[in-house]
């Protein structure tokens, strides 16, 4: 039997989550996570560990603070408090998170459990959601914009910390070491990824 | 206007509260492993714990010490133990301290296993008599310009049962930037001494709990040591013994050689001392005076950079050297050595070349 | 700055620990991996490899542990002699076990420490090309030794 969906939806969905994943990398176009990512970013595989983590705490989050905004505050008309409401909702939700990995699976929390505590209060988690809203999405576009984001995310932590894993065999400049050449790499990368800019407008 | 004031008041309240208890209720409910049992050894003795923390500090909060160095942060690899069912998967801070042989036979560090369920694990049985003692500093005697003998009295418990050759661990207290730590140190004193205890120490450079019993640690300070712990003892046969150790090795084997006098136990046997210059010697008449108490007992110090011209009448040169004038066939001996892991392997395989069987060399070797 | 819990983790065993009084950075500012490309730039200057320094510093230890700590002379005027020491230290580098404690003291003949060599040093310059924090009373010198 057809599956009976609708293309034009489907094909919606999947716009929504590369245009966040590459037009607008929440990382490399609107410079949110830095923080993490200059603290993080020194080896592939914490960044893995990160990255993973973001992705499935920005799905999540973009969900929960869609159906709280759209079901809670725009009809108290409590609009202008969307952003206290989202940090605390996005805060207790990682640590909620963080009680059950631990609590269900001592190999994942090993493995992923560990950065959560890194992004409780994550300012590329929350922009997700602030940029979620201001748009016009169902709630499964939401869901997607918040996977799409949290993939570039991920992918920018990867990309960079794979660099970093090469550069610091080098010797560098004392005062480019460390931070310094990160963002200059950061700003490098985000040049290449301008290129992706109007390829697709959401 | 107020209305709108008073709504956001309320939703934010609201908010905040609800959350809050959400991750309250979570944390007493997901967090919470309720009781759990621990039988240690096939149930010689069953322990009843609330779940949740780790497996060294249920022990010991149970009066059962696993040693620990690092105090539980995976780190030290002391604390190992077995546990047969119920620890859950190796985490990645255990696993590189654990050998191939080792993670089959379920051995894991006790500090990173959480007690989420009924466990089952297997210590020694010298670790059931380990007790966390405190004591106050009784004593501190310069024995050579490095090496010191401390004697503590046990205040509580204040008496205290092991064999000869057995060693306990002390905790230093924090001085000058440096942590407390745990350290090892094997009892001088007699077992029929049971209210106090003493120890030989050297100062080692940079040393932490060195530096503070030398420099730091006063005569009526109060310390907290746990133990006895180790095999390393006289074993319950006839054959003729040799010692070996130098500096402040020589404490098991003090503690040795005098209940061997006090229990009137009668072997031949040699003690070989192994110093650079005569002021390395220490206890020296004591041990020459037991060589006439003891049936057949025979000290031999030897020197290996004491001057010529010297008035040293004693041996002069390594111990692997001098051993096989006076033993030419180690064959019916037991060994017994204590010290650095270069003395002990040189000495072995002197040892062995004399035809002393490797099962019959014991060993408390410093690490 | 956020940190991965393991970098968290390394820098915690770093500073001064249960298991190193003054710490493996000692007083210097700088950070580990500053420390680590600093001293590989000064071996590159030398133009000697870290596999030189390690293969003489395992050649001085060896040296000096067989005669059980009696000082060896290893040039004109420097001696090693071999002190045994209780116990293990872990590497701060989680994860790569535990070193034995025992040290190599090298003095010159005026009687004046110059450095230790101790086999988790030995171990940490092989593993990391870290020679430790100026500071750290178990740094060494990698200009030092390649005088040598």
């Amino acid at each position: 039997m057809e599956p009976n969906i609708d293309s034009g939806f489907l094909s919606a969905t999947l716009l929504i989550f590369l245009s966040a994943a590459f037009t607008n990398n929440i990382l490399l176009a609107r410079f949110l996570g830095m923080c993490s990512v200059l603290g993080v970013s020194k080896k592939v595989d914490t960044s893995m560990g990160l990255g993973v983590a973001v992705i499935f705490v920005t799905t999540a989050t973009s969900g929960i603070n869609y159906i709280v905004y759209n079901y809670l505050l725009i009809p108290l008309e409590l609009e202008y408090l969307r952003l206290i409401t989202f940090i605390v909702i996005i805060a207790s939700f990682v640590q909620l998170v963080e009680m059950i990995v631990e609590r269900v699976s001592l190999v994942l929390y090993n493995a992923l459990g560990i950065f959560l505590p890194l992004i409780t209060v994550n300012c590329a988690i929350l922009g997700v959601s602030l940029f979620m809203i201001g748009q016009p999405y169902s709630f499964l576009e939401a869901l997607s914009f918040g996977a799409g984001s949290g993939f570039g995310w991920f992918l920018a932590i990867m990309l960079i910390g794979g660099i970093r894993e090469k550069i610091n065999e080098n010797a560098l400049p004392k005062g480019l070491a460390g931070p310094g050449i990160t963002l200059i790499i950061i700003g490098i990368m985000a040049l290449a990824f301008v290129g992706f800019s109007g390829m697709i407008s959401i | 206007m107020l209305a709108s004031i008073l709504t956001a008041l309320v939703f934010l309240t609201a908010t905040t509260l609800i959350l809050s208890l959400l991750l309250i209720i979570a944390e007493k409910w997901i967090l919470n492993y309720g009781p759990c049992t621990i039988d240690v050894n096939n149930g010689q003795k069953v322990i009843d714990i609330q779940g949740g923390s780790s497996l060294l500090n249920s022990l010991s909060e149970n009066e059962i010490f696993i040693p620990s160095a690092c105090g539980g942060r995976g780190s030290c690899a002391y604390c190992k133990v077995k546990v047969t069912q119920g620890g859950g998967p190796l985490s990645p801070i255990e696993e590189p301290y654990l050998s191939e042989q080792e993670i089959k036979d379920n051995v894991r560090l006790s500090c990173q296993v959480k007690v989420r369920e009924d466990i089952k694990i297997q210590i020694p049985d010298e670790l059931f008599n380990a007790r966390l003692f405190k004591a106050v500093t009784a004593s501190k005697k310069m024995l050579t310009y490095d090496i010191m003998e401390l004697g503590f009295d046990l205040v509580e418990p204040d008496e205290i049962e092991f064999t000869a050759g057995q060693y306990i661990q002390l905790e230093s207290r924090e001085y000058k930037g440096a942590d407390s730590v745990i350290r090892a140190y094997s009892i001088s004193s007699l077992p029929s001494e049971k209210k106090k205890i003493e120890l030989i120490m050297r100062r080692v450079p940079e040393g932490i709990c060195t530096t503070w019993a030398f420099d730091h640690l006063k005569e009526g300070q109060e310390v907290s040591l746990s133990g006895p712990y180790g095999d390393f003892k006289l074993q319950d046969t006839d054959a003729p013994a040799i010692f070996i150790a130098g500096g402040s090795g020589m404490a098991p084997i003090w503690s040795i050689l005098r209940h061997m006098h006090e229990k009137n136990i009668n072997k031949k046997s040699y003690y070989f001392f192994s110093g650079r210059i005569y002021d390395d010697l220490f206890f020296t008449d004591e041990l020459f005076g037991l060589e006439k108490k003891l049936s057949d007992f025979k000290y031999v110090p030897c020197l290996t950079r004491e001057p010529e011209h010297s008035s040293w009448k004693g041996e002069r040169g390594r111990i692997p050297e001098i051993l096989p004038r006076y033993i030419p066939d180690a064959q019916e001996y037991e060994a017994y050595l204590c010290g650095s892991s270069a003395l002990i392997e040189a000495c072995c395989s002197k040892l062995s070349e004399l035809g002393l069987k490797d099962e019959k060399m014991y060993f408390d070797k410093f690490e | 700055m956020k940190q991965a819990p393991q970098d968290k983790r390394l820098m915690e065993c770093l500073r001064p620990s249960k298991f190193s009084g003054s710490g493996f950075m000692g007083d210097d500012p700088r950070e580990m991996e500053e420390v680590i490309s600093d001293d590989a730039s000064t071996l590159e200057k030398l133009g000697i490899t870290r596999q030189d320094i390690v293969s003489s510093l395992k050649l001085i230890f060896k040296k000096a542990e067989k005669e059980l700590g009696d000082p060896v002379t290893i040039t004109k005027d420097l001696t090693a002699e071999y002190i045994s020491c209780r116990g293990k230290i872990p590497s701060p580098f989680p994860g790569e076990g535990a070193f034995t404690k025992d040290m190599v003291q090298v003095t010159s003949n005026r009687g004046d420490v110059k450095f230790y060599i101790t086999p988790l040093s030995i171990h940490l310059i092989e593993k990391h090309g870290f020679f430790q924090g100026k500071g750290s009373p178990f740094r060494i010198e990698p200009e030092y030794i390649a005088g040598l």
